[in-house]
């Protein structure tokens, strides 16, 4: 597999001078990730297909107009996250489609998923950590809950026995 | 929720007319990713690549405009 390590904004220059070989090389960097995406929402291929090819015919049509400070990645997930939702409006207005809508895209918008997206990294099964402290997943709703109770369980006492050690040194 | 709502919804996200909770909403479903892999082996990843690339090379008629350059080790093995 051929591979080559020029930097995206290289590239990105070098359409303005209409260089396809940088286009095809920038299309062979995103179009797995893109479809990946299109795919995981639309569950269609055709449609996945159709908005790939989209983003990347628009890039080419937009090449002598992109910004100075140009980020690759975030113009073509922009591009692609506005197709799917256009695609998913269309999909909403023919009856064909009432299933998939039904099966596929509602229970995308229930409160729990909702609640799925807006949770915090840091409480990804990274802390409280296993085994030291034994909280519920109820106590994990809030990042104040969460301190309440680690600070009342602690009653610091390390860190007041390592204070009196330097006031006596 | 209602599919005629979220028709509305999703209506007024596109119009740039939704309400900032709305598009918050929408936001945060097309942030939800879907970490499973296609399962495509890679002869059917390298095949849809080509078709994808020829379609876009079909609607933009790039190598028509700009043909792509050839480097100096290819123009002198031709001369050949």
């Amino acid at each position: 597999m051929r591979r080559n390590f020029t930097p995206d904004q290289t590239l990105v220059d070098q359409l303005l001078l209409n260089s396809t070989n940088a286009f095809e090389e920038l299309f062979h960097r995103y179009w797995y990730s893109l479809y990946t995406y299109c795919f995981g929402k639309l569950k269609s291929h055709d449609d996945a297909k159709r908005i790939v090819r989209t983003v990347f015919v628009s890039l080419w049509n937009e090449r002598n107009h992109l910004p100075v400070t140009f980020s690759l990645s975030a113009y073509l997930y922009a591009e692609v996250r506005k197709d799917v939702v256009k695609c998913v409006n269309a999909k909403m207005e023919s009856e064909a489609d009432e299933t998939f809508i039904e099966n596929q895209i509602m229970p995308g918008f229930t409160t729990q998923e909702l609640y799925k997206a807006r949770r915090p990294v840091s409480y990804n099964g990274v802390y409280p950590k296993p085994g030291r402290l034994h909280l519920s997943e109820a106590d994990n709703t809030t990042k104040e809950a969460w301190w309440d109770k680690y600070s009342s369980r602690t009653n610091f006492k390390g860190l007041k026995t390592a204070l009196q050690t330097m006031l006596n040194f | 929720m209602k599919t005629e709502i979220l028709h509305k919804k999703l209506s007024r996200y596109l119009d740039g007319q939704s309400m900032p909770a709305e598009a918050n909403q929408i936001q945060n479903w097309l942030s939800i990713v879907d970490k499973k892999s296609l399962g495509m082996s890679e002869e059917d990843k390298a095949i849809l690549e080509n078709e994808i690339l020829k379609d876009i090379r079909e609607y933009t008629a790039y190598p028509l405009f700009f043909p792509p350059k050839k480097s100096i080790w290819q123009k002198i093995s031709e001369l050949f």
